[in-house]
Order: C-alpha cells, then sequence, then structure tokens
C-alpha cells in the first residue's frame, strides 16, 4: 500500500515536563518598594491633601511581587508554555515552530523578570541559568530555570518526539 | 471482563475491528512506573499465568493465527507491552535466523518504539525506530518471503509506519 494511503498516525500521550521555580530576590525588591512607598504616602498625607488613588501605588507593587514570585515551565507534546505565578498571561510556543534548545548563562546585568536583551526575549524568576529556545525566523526566547538540565532534556525529548502517533496494523 | 463489555470499550476507543474478538482485552495497559506489572504484580492482569511458547504456525496460516491477530489487536489498542508479550512468545519459538524471526523481533521493537516514546525516552526509541526498521527489512529480504508478505503483513508498509510514529527522533549513537 503506498504510503499516502495508510492511516496517519494519532498523537501518543507525550510526558509532561513541569516545573515552578521560586524566587525571592523580586519579591523581596518589589515589597520594600511598597512598604517604603507607603511609608513616604503616609509621611505626606500628613501635609498635603493626597488623592485615594495613590495608595494604589504599594498596592500595585505588592501584587506584581507576588506576581513575579513563580516562574511556571510547562512542556508537553504540543507547546512549550511559561508563564507567572498565576499561570496568566502565558507565552506559548508550539513544537513546530522551534528549532532546537540549549543551556544558557545570562549575567547578572540581564537582571530579572521580563527582560528584552540583545539574544531576545528572557523571562527569568532568578539566577543565571536558562535555556534558550531557537525559533523559526532566527529569534529566540529565554527560560530562567534552576533546573536547566531537566528543562533542557524535556524540551529536547518534546522536539524529538513531535508527529509522533500510532496507526493501526492491517493485515 | 465480559465480551460486551470489552466490545463496548473497544468501539469506543476507535481503535480497528478486534481481529480476535474471542479474546478480551486485558483490563489495563501496562505503562512501567504507572499501574502494576502484569507479571510480577499480585495485582496484574497476567499474574500467575503460564508462559505460553505456542507453536508456530505455517507460512501462510499467520492470517488466521488467533494468538498473532491477539497481538494485533492489543497493538491496535495501544496494549504496548502485552502486544510485545504476545509476540514474544512466537518469537522464542521462531528458527533463529528465518524471516518470522526478524519479523516478529521487528514487531516487537515496535511495539516497544511507542513505550519509549510515551515515557519521553527518545534515545531508546531512537535505537528501537532503527532496530525494528533494520529486522523488518532483514526478514522483507529473505528468500522465503514472498511478495514482501510475512505474518501476514506487508512488510514494506509496516516499514512505512514505524518511519511515521515518529518522524522526528534524531540518529540513534552508533553502537
Amino acid at each position: 500500500m503506498p504510503m499516502n494511503a495508510m492511516t496517519m498516525p494519532t498523537p501518543t500521550t507525550a510526558s509532561t515536563y513541569e516545573h515552578v521555580q521560586r524566587g525571592w530576590l523580586i519579591p523581596l525588591c518589589l515589597y520594600g518598594t511598597a512598604v517604603f512607598a507607603a511609608v513616604i504616602l503616609n509621611i505626606a498625607r500628613h501635609e498635603e491633601d493626597l488623592p485615594w488613588a495613590v495608595w494604589g501605588l504599594p498596592v500595585l507593587l505588592l501584587v506584581l511581587g507576588h506576581y513575579f514570585s513563580a516562574l511556571r515551565v510547562r512542556v508537553d507534546a504540543r507547546e512549550v508554555r511559561v508563564a507567572w505565578s498565576w499561570d496568566w498571561p502565558a507565552v506559548r510556543h508550539a513544537l513546530d515552530s522551534i528549532e532546537g534548545a540549549e543551556a544558557c548563562k545570562h549575567g547578572w546585568w540581564y537582571g530579572y523578570g521580563l527582560r528584552w536583551t540583545s539574544r531576545g526575549w528572557l523571562w527569568n524568576a532568578q539566577g543565571a541559568a536558562a535555556v534558550r529556545l531557537r525559533l523559526r525566523g532566527g529569534k529566540c526566547f529565554h527560560i530562567g530555570t534552576d533546573d536547566q538540565a531537566g528543562l533542557l532534556a524535556a524540551v529536547n525529548a518534546a522536539l524529538a518526539a513531535r508527529g509522533a502517533g500510532a496507526a493501526p496494523l492491517k493485515l | 471482563m465480559n465480551h460486551d463489555a470489552n466490545d463496548a470499550r473497544h468501539e469506543m476507543s476507535g481503535a480497528p475491528p478486534l481481529l480476535a474478538p474471542q479474546i478480551p482485552l486485558p483490563p489495563y495497559a501496562y505503562r512501567p512506573g504507572r499501574n502494576a506489572h502484569p507479571l510480577r504484580h499480585p495485582q496484574g492482569h497476567m499474574f500467575g499465568g503460564v508462559e505460553m511458547r505456542p507453536p508456530l504456525p505455517a507460512q501462510n496460516a499467520w492470517a488466521t493465527e488467533t494468538g498473532h491477530l491477539h497481538a494485533i489487536d492489543l497493538f491496535n489498542n495501544k496494549f504496548w507491552w502485552e502486544a510485545h508479550e504476545a509476540w514474544e512468545s512466537y518469537w522464542h519459538s521462531a528458527p533463529v535466523g528465518t524471516a518470522e524471526h526478524h519479523a516478529l523481533k521487528g514487531l516487537i521493537q515496535f511495539a516497544a518504539l511507542h513505550l519509549k516514546i510515551e515515557s519521553a525516552d527518545v534515545a531508546t526509541a531512537a535505537t528501537l525506530q532503527r532496530n525494528a526498521l533494520q529486522n523488518l527489512e532483514v526478514a522483507n529480504g529473505h528468500g522465503l518471503v514472498r511478495g514482501g508478505r510475512c505474518l501476514g503483513f506487508d512488510l514494506i508498509e509496516i516499514c512505512a509506519l514505524i518511519t511515521a510514529t515518529a518522524p522526528h527522533l534524531p540518529a540513534p549513537k552508533a553502537q
């Protein structure tokens, strides 16, 4: 039977990698700034009438501190998904859009959080280790991680197994 | 499990019709590390069973050999480990170097390939894919195989299926 007449394989259930990295530096900085802002605002309100909306600033900093406290990475049979604490919004890269992956390191000057660097986007909760996804079209996306080997293996396994499926045998 | 429940479960799976409907499918498909080993675990679905060594059918009788048809049913319903076991019982009986011996080994490796893909063991999957193709090509080139058919299969078609099963596996490391 010619190949094009065969039943196309249906996707198999591939293993899923999921890892959450918790960072303390971003929350510490943002919580600290929130407290500092609250103290300044408290002092300032005795001297002039402040609109209540300014109290949104320390609240916003507390919320952002919590939001950027963890980076969640998921690799499954379809995509690599990266999101911060609340799992939304997430950046998703379909496996078909990824040409390859490799381990890399970033200097401290790249900072933490969401970064646009000369080497492409970097999402990093904390630390220097990352995995670089080389995307079709020449762009790169960097995922900071404290499980560099595990994430790299998961991405490479998913890339190798993409398109894998099971077709029935026929006599 | 009775036959009706077995048939209903199979119909829902979307797999092709059972070739040996008189033999029920196992209650679960074994996945290493996820559920009970069928032979070794007391709750395994083959625990306490007697190891079978069925005699090899004649070359033109594979398409009606019940055990072989059940192995195909197992494979088509994603009972990879169970299908591999079923073919292995024939493989032990097949004289070394024959087309059947190579073809059965290729099928066993094909079933194992699915297990390794599911567990994301890319390196082993790549090796199994290569070895399965090699064994089926050897079987296909065997003088006794007429028109590329062995065990009732078109071996060229099986080779194409093996390649299509995981088209992006890296080249396996040299042995």
